[in-house]
């Protein structure tokens, strides 16, 4: 079911979407166990707070102009 | 609490701070008793430990007595400030103590290990982020989700601390 068309929403930039795809990887990694930035076992304390920082670091914008076209 | 002051021990007493611990320790002539009274307010005091002293020969052969607090749990990830004074049972009292714990000092190299309950707290994250990242866009209730399962992330998993904790 389409989003509703004119109901508010986050909006991200280029520059977001690439940290979301990151944020993506890396929680895929940690669910496995691995550290980010070696791709092994375990878990370096400072590879989790760098991915908790990418989240932290988002700048959407809020938008609740709408309508939008149903990209989907 | 008003109770004169006791100057024989005032000076007596030092703080020693540790991992998680802070030791109180001083000596007086004679043998005493007290109660320490701390917290991180000056003047409020939350927390209370009573305490006797034990026999202590000096290396000059003298004999004092050393009344000693072990205060635990006292190590926040921020370095905080403790305020202090003991009651001796004798009616006397120190003026107030003061240190400033050190904090956590959380290392890089320190190790993380998730619960296995906090797996799909990840994979709803994978889930919105890489929807996210297709789209353009989230809904508010989707972009609140998101947050809280990385939140979830921060408080269902266990440190292994480099130096040993």
């Amino acid at each position: 079911m389409p989003y509703p068309y004119n109901s508010p929403r986050w909006e991200f930039s280029a520059g977001d979407r690439t940290t979301l795809r990151t944020i993506a990887v890396q929680a895929l990694a940690m669910m496995n166990g691995n550290s980010p930035s070696a791709g092994t076992k375990p878990v370096l304390r400072s590879d989790y707070d760098a991915w908790k920082n990418l989240a932290i670091g988002l700048t959407p914008t809020f938008n609740s102009v709408g309508p939008w076209p149903d990209t989907r | 609490m008003d109770a004169p002051e006791s100057q024989a021990i005032v000076q007596a007493f030092a703080v020693k701070t540790g991992v998680n611990i802070a030791t109180i320790t001083g000596t007086a002539s004679t043998p005493i008793k007290g109660t320490v009274y701390w917290g991180t307010v000056t003047g409020v005091y939350t927390n209370t430990q009573y305490a006797e002293s034990v026999a202590e020969y000096q290396p000059d052969n003298t004999l004092q007595y050393r009344l000693t607090f072990i205060l635990t749990n006292v190590q926040l990830q921020a370095a905080q400030a403790y305020f202090a004074k003991i009651y001796i049972t004798d009616g006397t009292a120190t003026s107030e103590l003061t240190w400033t714990q050190p904090a956590l000092n959380a290392s890089g190299s320190d190790q993380v290990f998730f619960f296995d309950r906090v797996l799909s707290s990840f994979a709803t994250t994978i889930d919105i982020a890489t929807r996210a990242a297709d789209q353009g866009w989230l809904s508010n209730d989707d972009y609140v989700a998101f947050q809280n399962r990385i939140a979830a992330t921060a408080w269902l998993n266990t440190v292994k601390w480099n130096d040993g904790r």
